[in-house]
């Protein structure tokens, strides 16, 4: 497996090694090329360039000569013109043709030989020409360079035989005129500046050896023969350059000398037996050629190079491809992390700034709260005593005068206003301690807020008649009735707030509650806004800044005498912020206090009937009401479910405008009239229109007021239902479709009334562990003439419906925290059974457990309903008559 | 251990004597081809002087410089014919020395010799010289070394005791020469016998003539080979002019006789007032009396004309360019031959005009007229092709023994000679030598070639023993035909005296102690390649820092016995060593040999037939 995975990884390394390889090999063979074309190029601008100025250099001494050449012919004629004198006169006319011919300003100087080999110049005779041997040859002209002993330095030396020699007087034959030119002044025709005198011209006679002996110290052919010299030369090609010379023209060519790369050039002056040998360092020769190639070449391996580099980059990035980029993620992972980390740190370190910062802050609350809670704890003990104290005092009193039915009543009903209240304090504190567990969860369901609202309007209502309160029911703008919400929360919240506006408003006070939709913020969020104003004692602003903490309660001697646990606004304000509400408070001392609750609940979509009024053929209505506002919120209601609403202030122009409704066949298809108008009310305006309008019209009455006891006066006045204020479209749609269908509803308190009964004659299977609370249900079963059989455990329970004929029980209570086999477990089994009456029997929980998941458990584990312990009869028979189904119509929509 | 080496010896001699077997033309001798001692890192350079002179210093000066060189040395023949016939056998020196030159007669055996154009020596020489050495293609294989001045010694205090005053011209020359006659002193006399004092005085006494325009011309073309033939416009008055000479100067035919020697003996004895002479020996023979080196005489004193010539002209063999470091130690030594330190060993180094640049030589004042002739450039080169030499001397000497009427007849005759030098005579083989020896010297024996001809010379001159220095053989004997001219190439050219006397064995340990351990003369030793050679006796010589010591001598053998009489002949300079070795051993009485050395060897081989002696294991060298 080794083996293989090596293998594997060799491939990995062979294919892009090969092709870097191949590459590579391509970029060298290629990178050769290049560089030896270049280089031939570079030769052959080198030599085109040599050859040229090597040209031009011969053939600027070439004229240099031929003009010196005719400048002593010049001489000559002049010489052989004049008359011979003496030899020594010869030597001044020497001098005289000299100034003649100006030879200083051009460096020259003229020279007379005579057939012995003397020489005559202006300063008189010298002796033997040394170069006499050299003009031996019978030729009439000869150029050489001579180093003359008589003129230092070096000359170019033209000898001039002379056509007729002359016998000067004293017998001296003059045989020939010399020219000696300085060779400096002719340097300036050979020497080029192309090359910043880097350049080194040498003057050779056609063997190749040197015209004369002036060898600079610094020149590089140092020989006699530069010829042969330059044919030795490390990488000459041209083994016998004469030869060469003999066929071209010019030529040129490289060689090595002592490491460094030379130039030369040889041109012949075959006139003059002379070559001129032009010689340079390469780097000298097209210099600016060679510097941009050389540049061109140094960008182009840089290049190759940094591509080779890459390539093997590229190589060994591929063959660690796995590897490094696991290591990289792994390095990615790790990064990420640690910056999770840091920023976790930060965050933590941020928090624990924070945290300690408001260390001194949650320490003074704590110890604010553990003084609360002491203060609470002392007044728990005062608020638990005083009814336990009263339960105990009448109970025993009870005891005593139990043969009196008045005093046993009286302390009756003591004891169990007292047990009520004590019930109350014990639910508040198990709700915030649960909620300060942070234990609370919301059950949410499906619920007509309008339906909330009057259930609280009932449950309240009597209290607010209890204490002769003023109590108004607003709703404005609200177009969504069906909204998600826990029911049981929203519901303690208002009647929290409701009932405090109860108990802290002195009697005869007035209390609102205002339900408004507020415009949307999100589009599946309903916004409400839930107002209780009251006019009572309100509080102080300090009390107001901690009016929801936990255990608080304002001190002082008005509110001291009410009964309360300071836990109210804690539990309410907790379960807003549960709910992702808030609640703000205003309040002055002595002129009452305003609580605001804003929530956003999730829109219902499943009890929407947006087509009843199409269905029904409803499309316009009349609303009469002596407040505008009123009729103006109906309106908006009604023309948002698709139904026009006309509206007027009177019961008069009501009728007036239904008659001429009559007469252009825009008919009204029910009539909403308030009950206390002035001028005439509202039933005097139904019976005005039952007695004018022979079409029957479907008449509410809308009233803010009690419902009245009799119906009686009402129906023969024509109202087909009562309708309460507020205006909720709900509520509204019930009572026409009510009407629609010809049958007239009971009032709501009728009805309450009726349904009290349901538990009579009902034989109730009972699971109770506990001796006392199951005699207790027993006697409070057994008034409200209901029979039960009681069993102390879930397994006995279990067995005994079991046992049970179908139908001998049509209800099961069953407690939960029981021995041998709890309530859940109990209902499971029984649902489990094969009893015909298993799946349809209703079990309703009887917990201690008051808390919504315990109703959810309870749910879930099969049951139909829950009550809490202790039992509340009005409780356990609402509950009764929603699991049994026999809630009226309606609960039917 | 003796026998075990005499074998080895005689082997390696039958080796040498095998590769040289096949004469001249045929087979180089082996000491001359190799370099390098197989066995040794010592460089091997074989240096053929042209003549014995440089012994005295030269050859000295040059193993001092080149330590670590093992050089051969040894005396050629001073023509440049010589080198040509060691050119054909492959036996070219490593290093060539010749007085004698003309280019045009080395031009066709040019490319055996090291290319020298392309060196910095070729360099260092004025151009107006070097031309003289420049072929056509410019290749150079001859560099000068310096001038040798060659003149009228006189001896100016002789004329200053008679009040006659120095000539200044050929007319006074002609007065002072009739002068001196009549005062019974012989106004000229030199060695008419060498061919070189014919050709000089004959082209010295003219030297205004041939450097006329039209002497130039003829010259030009001559050297050039376009003519071989004198101009009669030129010559003509050559001849007249040594004619009037030979009269007024009072050369008689016995003059022929008269050895070099001798000549300056007379000068010395102030027989005669005139010699020719060099510069060298203008201050060697000027010190007991006033000498000045007069110009030879022309019509005016602006016609007055010395005589020069290069003391001799250095070549190398192409052999060398094989290998570059062997051509870079040629170079090498070349150039200490020529360069300033060089040329001061040549004679004393004051009496010559060098022709390279940067090197300064100081006239000597008994050269102190020279410096006009030289403000004047007035130094005539003479003519030194082969054939001038022969034919001045057979025309000259003809001339002096009065076998042409006139000038013209002796223009003719040598117009004549010119042209039919080269006659049957010059091609014939005279002698054929069956066995080759190699001259390189063993410690173990000696020289072979120098045994076999110091022993065929003591059987010439019939004595039991003989005394030669082994330099005086010119190198390896090839085996092959030869010509008489080839024959004489074998020994030196300088005429040597053969000295014949009787010595006890106690004086022959003295002499040859002398002649091992005196430096500085004409025949010292210098180093192995030219100790003395001796022939029917053997010698033990240590060698050791301070030179060479004799430890024993032998005859067959057995030691020489010191109180035995023997008859002793010795080769060499009378007058400039072996007279005072001869007489630092005790020996006063010694005959000089009639008949030249070199003829003895030809006669031997040519006319009797002979061939030359064996040689013998004459030497150990410890």
């Amino acid at each position: 497996m080794k083996h293989m995975k090596s293998d594997h990884e060799k491939n990995k390394i062979v294919l892009p090694a090969v092709l870097a390889g191949c590459l590579l090999l391509f970029l060298m063979a290629g990178g050769s090329y290049f560089a030896k074309y270049l280089q031939q190029q570079i030769f052959e601008e080198r030599t085109t360039q040599l050859n040229e100025i090597t040209s031009q250099v011969r053939e600027n001494l070439n004229n240099a000569l031929n003009f010196q050449w005719n400048y002593l012919t010049i001489a000559v004629n002049t010489l052989e013109e004049r008359e011979a004198g003496t030899a020594e006169d010869m030597a001044v006319y020497i001098g005289e043709l000299e100034q003649t011919l100006e030879t200083a300003s051009y460096h020259s100087r003229l020279m007379l030989l005579d057939s012995r080999g003397n020489c005559y110049d202006a300063s008189g005779k010298h002796g033997v020409w040394s170069d006499i041997n050299r003009i031996s040859s019978g030729k009439e002209r000869h150029t050489f360079i001579s180093d003359s002993y008589i003129y230092e330095g070096s000359y170019w030396t033209f000898v001039q035989e002379l056509s007729h020699p002359f016998t000067s007087q004293d017998g001296v034959v003059f045989t020939h005129l010399i020219l000696f030119k300085d060779i400096y002044t002719l340097t300036e025709y050979y020497d080029s500046n192309a090359y910043g005198s880097m350049n080194e011209t040498y003057i050779l006679k056609s063997n190749g050896t040197r015209m004369y002996d002036a060898v600079g110290g610094e020149n590089t052919i140092q020989a006699y023969n530069v010829i042969k010299v330059l044919e030795e030369m490390e990488g000459q090609k041209y083994s016998d350059i004469r030869k060469a010379l003999a066929s071209q023209d010019v030529i040129s060519a490289n060689f090595m000398y002592n490491g460094t790369e030379y130039f030369y050039c040889l041109a012949s002056l075959p006139e003059y037996d002379t070559l001129v040998l032009f010689l340079i360092p390469a780097d000298y020769v097209a210099h600016g050629t060679v510097r941009m190639v050389g540049a061109v070449i140094e960008m182009l391996l840089f290049l190759a190079v940094v591509l080779v580099i890459m390539l093997i980059v590229a190589v060994v990035l591929f063959t660690r491809q796995q590897s490094s980029l696991q290591l990289y993620r792994q390095e990615q992972e790790n990064l990420r992390r640690q910056e999770e980390m840091n920023e976790r740190l930060e965050e933590t370190n941020a928090m624990l700034a924070r945290s300690k910062e408001t260390a001194e802050q949650a320490f003074q609350i704590a110890e604010e709260a553990n003084r609360a809670k002491s203060s609470f704890l002392s007044n728990m003990s005062h608020d638990i005593r005083t009814p336990m104290n009263a339960v105990v005092g009448f109970a025993a009193l009870l005891a005593r005068d139990a043969e009196n039915p008045e005093k046993v009543r009286e302390y009756t009903r003591k004891i169990t206003s007292s047990s009520q209240h004590l019930l109350g304090l014990i639910n508040d504190i198990l709700d915030i301690s649960k909620i300060e567990a942070g234990k609370t969860t919301l059950n949410l369901s499906d619920e007509n807020i309008v339906e909330l609202i009057e259930n609280i309007d009932s449950i309240i209502r009597p209290q607010m008649k209890a204490k002769n309160h003023t109590f108004e029911v607003h709703s404005k703008d609200l177009r969504h009735e069906h909204v998600v919400m826990d029911k049981l929360r929203l519901n303690q919240i208002l009647l929290n707030l409701l009932s405090n506006a109860v108990k802290y408003t002195p009697d005869g006070g007035h209390i609102k509650l205002t339900l408004q939709e507020l415009p949307q913020l999100v589009k599946q969020l309903a916004h409400y806004r839930f107002v209780v104003e009251d006019n009572g004692y309100g509080m102080s602003k300090e009390y107001v800044q901690k009016i929801f903490q936990a255990f608080t309660r304002e001190e002082d001697s008005v509110t001291n005498k009410i009964q309360g646990t300071g836990l109210g606004m804690a539990i309410t304000k907790n379960l807003l912020d549960l709910m992702g509400g808030k609640i703000t408070v205003e309040s002055e001392k002595d002129k009452g206090s305003v609580f605001t609750v804003d929530l956003e609940l999730a829109i219902s979509e499943q009890f929407i009937d947006r087509d009843f009024w199409k269905r029904q053929g409803i499309t316009r209505i009349l609303t009469v009401d002596d407040e505008e506002v009123i009729c103006q919120n109906i309106q908006m209601i009604m023309e948002d479910a698709g139904v026009a609403v006309d509206y007027t202030l009177s019961g008069e122009s009501a009728i007036e405008m239904i008659k001429r409704s009559e007469e252009e066949g825009r008919l009204y298809d029910v009539v909403l009239l308030d009950w206390k108008m002035p001028g005439m009310d509202g039933l005097e305006t139904a019976r005005c229109i039952r007695r004018e309008i022979p079409r029957e019209i479907p008449i509410l009455i809308l009233t803010g007021y009690d419902l009245p006891e009799d119906e009686t006066e009402a129906r023969e006045a024509g109202v087909d239902a009562f309708l309460s204020k507020p205006f909720f479209l709900t509520s509204f749609r019930l009572k026409v479709d009510g009407v629609l269908h010809r049958e007239m509803r009971r009032t709501q308190t009728q009805e309450d009334k009726a349904e009290q009964g349901i538990l009579r004659g009902m034989h109730i299977l009972v699971a109770e562990d506990n001796e006392i609370n199951a005699e207790i249900l027993k006697e409070l079963l057994d008034m409200a003439g209901a029979s039960c059989d009681i069993y102390e455990n879930g397994e006995l329970v279990s067995a005994a419906f079991e046992r049970s004929d179908p139908g001998q029980y049509q209800i099961v209570l069953m407690d939960v925290q029981m021995p041998v086999m709890n309530g859940y477990e109990a209902t499971r089994r029984i649902r489990g059974m094969r009893h015909p009456m298993a799946v349809k029997i209703p079990i309703i929980a009887m917990t201690a457990n008051a808390f919504a998941e315990d109703i959810r458990d309870a749910l879930e584990a099969g049951m139909n309903g829950h009550v809490a312990k202790p039992i509340d009869m009005e409780v356990l028979e609402q509950t009764v008559r929603k699991v049994t189904g026999t809630q009226g119509e309606d609960g039917q929509e | 251990m003796r026998k075990k080496r005499t074998w080895f010896t005689v082997f390696m001699a039958g080796v040498l004597s095998m590769a040289l077997f096949g004469g001249c033309g045929r087979e180089a001798a082996d000491g001359e081809a190799v370099p390098k001692d197989a066995d040794s890192a010592r460089d091997k350079v074989t240096i053929s002087l042209w003549s014995d002179q440089l012994t005295e210093h030269y050859a000295t000066y040059l193993q001092e410089r080149f330590p670590d060189v093992d050089f051969t040395f040894y005396v050629a023949t001073n023509s440049t014919d010589f080198y040509r016939f060691k050119e054909a056998c492959g036996d070219l020196p490593d290093i060539l020395t010749v007085r004698r030159f003309a280019l045009s007669e080395v031009a066709p055996w040019k490319d055996s010799l090291m290319d020298l154009s392309d060196s910095d020596l070729a360099n260092t020489f004025h151009q107006s010289y070097l031309h003289s050495y420049t072929y056509d293609d410019g290749t150079v294989n001859w560099l000068p070394a310096c001038a040798e001045i060659d003149s009228i010694l006189l001896n100016k205090t002789l004329l200053d005791r008679h009040n006659i005053p120095v000539p200044t011209d050929y007319e006074e020359f002609v007065d002072t020469c009739g002068r001196l006659q009549t005062l019974g002193i012989r106004p000229f006399i030199s060695n008419f016998a060498a061919d070189y004092t014919c050709m000089e005085i004959l082209q010295g006494l003219s030297a205004a003539e041939l450097t006329s325009n039209a002497g130039r011309q003829w010259r030009q073309s001559y050297e050039s080979g376009e003519t071989d033939e004198l101009s009669e416009e030129v010559w003509l008055p050559v001849f007249e002019r040594m004619e009037e000479f030979i009269d007024y100067a009072g050369i008689v035919p016995s003059d022929l006789e008269i050895a070099h020697e001798e000549v300056f003996q007379y000068y010395m004895d102030n027989e005669t007032a005139m010699v020719r002479g060099t510069g060298e020996e203008a201050v060697r023979y000027g010190k007991d009396r006033e000498s000045v080196l007069m110009p030879f005489y022309g019509d005016t004193q602006e016609d007055n004309w010395y005589l020069t010539y290069p003391a001799f002209q250095v070549a190398a063999s192409a052999r060398a360019e094989e290998d570059p470091e062997r051509e870079k130690l040629i170079m090498d030594i070349m150039t200490a031959m020529l360069n300033e330190e060089g040329l001061r060993h040549i004679t004393d180094g004051r009496n010559i005009i060098a022709y390279n640049r940067d090197v300064a030589l100081q006239l000597s004042p008994e050269l102190g007229n020279l410096q006009p002739a030289l403000a004047n450039n007035r130094l005539y080169i003479r003519l030194a092709s082969a054939d001038m030499f022969s034919v001045s001397q057979q025309v000259v000497q003809g001339m002096i023994n009065g076998e042409y009427p006139d000038a013209h007849s002796a223009f003719e005759a040598f117009n004549d000679a010119l042209q039919g030098k080269d006659g049957e005579e010059a091609v014939k083989t005279a002698a054929h030598i069956a066995q080759g020896y190699p001259y390189a010297f063993e410690p173990e024996g000696g020289s072979q070639a120098a045994s076999a001809v110091m022993n065929s010379l003591r059987e010439a001159v019939d004595t039991q023993m003989l005394v030669g220095q082994a330099s005086n053989v010119a190198g390896n004997i090839s085996a092959g035909d030869y010509t008489l001219e080839q024959l004489g190439f074998l020994t030196q050219g300088e005429t040597l005296q053969i000295l014949r006397c009787e010595m006890t064995g106690e004086q022959l340990y003295r002499y040859m102690d002398y002649v091992l351990t005196t430096p500085g003369k004409r025949g010292s030793v210098v180093n192995d390649s030219t100790l003395y050679v001796s022939s029917g006796f053997e010698m033990e010589v240590r060698k050791t820092q301070e030179g060479y010591t004799l430890e024993r001598l032998q005859v067959a053998g057995k030691d020489l016995d010191r109180k035995g009489v023997y008859s002793v002949a010795v080769l060499g300079s009378e007058t400039l060593m072996q007279r005072d070795a001869l007489l630092a051993s005790g020996v006063t009485d010694y005959e000089n040999i009639d008949g030249s050395y070199k003829q003895m060897i030809v006669d031997r081989l040519a006319r009797e037939g002979k061939q030359l002696a064996g040689p013998s294991d004459y030497i150990t060298l410890r």
